[in-house]
């Protein structure tokens, strides 16, 4: 379900007023982005660490280009997610150069307390899904992520991914086949088939 | 297993996820933060407050004598035909006092020539 959307033009005035020296702005953005630029950069990367250092890199990016902010001609948020995809996919391409494997979160640690069943389901399934989005193309996946995760529309994806909005929808098409010929093999992994 | 059951199956796993972003640590927002305080542009100095207005510099007499005469030169043509006066009435100079200027002498008018005759009964 896509999350509430921050209204583009609050943004434009919060960097506006951060750029002015008002430090509540700089907390105001702080709240209003990073949840969701560390969101999709953990999707991008399966690595939470590799995640949180490119959601500050990039608001780093944000607070350095905030004096020559010019309203209006970008949202704030469709320019942070292209710096955060730009900043994911260098490092996925070095990770790549180095040769080893995809970076994997460190094992949850044995949970005993009561509901632990359905949360390790509800954990069984969300490893299934980023070990499928894993095996999907760059592209593909920073589409299904925005699109069908984050919840963006069509155009916006097409600012941040820098392609035409035809281009988008073939990226989703092809990468939600993709992703549900990944998880076929892993049904029973899903535990959907009792609901 | 059909490709409709599958759609479905992601779908639902998708949404499941929309719903379970990652939350970020109160470590990560402080570092965010504490670069954006670091990298922030210092508040512009509030403008000075604003100083009374000086004071117009204070009119002296005869500034106020021009204005009230209408300008410098108007009051100017005043005062020197005042000292003239002054000049004319004290020294009396023989050159105003010249038979073409002042007469001394008048002669005789008779506005009404008649009027003797009629006095007389003539």
């Amino acid at each position: 379900m896509p999350r509430d959307l921050p209204d583009p033009a609050c943004d434009d005035a919060l960097v506006a007023r951060y750029a002015a020296g008002d430090p509540e702005a700089a907390r105001m953005l702080t709240l209003r982005l990073v949840p969701r630029v560390l969101a999709y950069a953990t999707r991008l990367l399966a690595d939470r660490a590799e995640a949180e250092d490119v959601a500050q890199e990039a608001m780093l990016r944000l607070w350095r280009a905030a004096p020559g902010w010019r309203p209006g001609e970008a949202k704030v948020s469709t320019w942070v997610y292209r710096v955060a995809t730009n900043l994911a996919t260098d490092r996925l391409r070095a990770r790549r150069r180095r040769g080893g494997p995809p970076a994997e979160d460190a094992p949850e640690p044995v949970d005993d307390s009561p509901g632990a069943e359905a949360r390790l389901i509800a954990a069984n399934r969300m490893d299934a899904l980023q070990a499928a989005l894993a095996t999907l193309p760059e592209r593909q996946r920073e589409a299904v992520v925005l699109r069908h995760i984050e919840g963006l529309p069509n155009p916006e994806i097409a600012e941040i991914l820098g392609v035409g909005v035809e281009a988008v929808e073939s990226l989703t098409a092809r990468g939600k086949r993709a992703l549900a010929a990944a998880l076929s093999d892993r049904r029973a992994a899903l535990g959907f088939e009792g609901e | 297993m059909s490709d409709d059951r599958d759609d479905f199956d992601l779908d639902r796993l998708l949404t499941r996820a929309a719903a379970a972003p990652a939350v970020p640590s109160d470590a990560l927002m402080a570092r965010v933060l504490a670069d954006a305080l670091s990298l922030q542009p210092k508040p512009q100095a509030a403008p000075l407050p604003a100083r009374p207005a000086a004071r117009p510099p204070r009119r002296g007499v005869w500034e106020a004598l021009a204005e009230a005469f209408g300008g410098r030169g108007v009051l100017a043509g005043l005062g020197a035909a005042a000292v003239l006066g002054l000049y004319v009435g004290y020294a009396d100079p023989g050159g105003l006092m010249a038979d073409r200027l002042m007469p001394t002498e008048t002669g005789g008018l008779e506005l009404m020539p008649a009027a003797e005759l009629f006095l007389t009964g003539g």
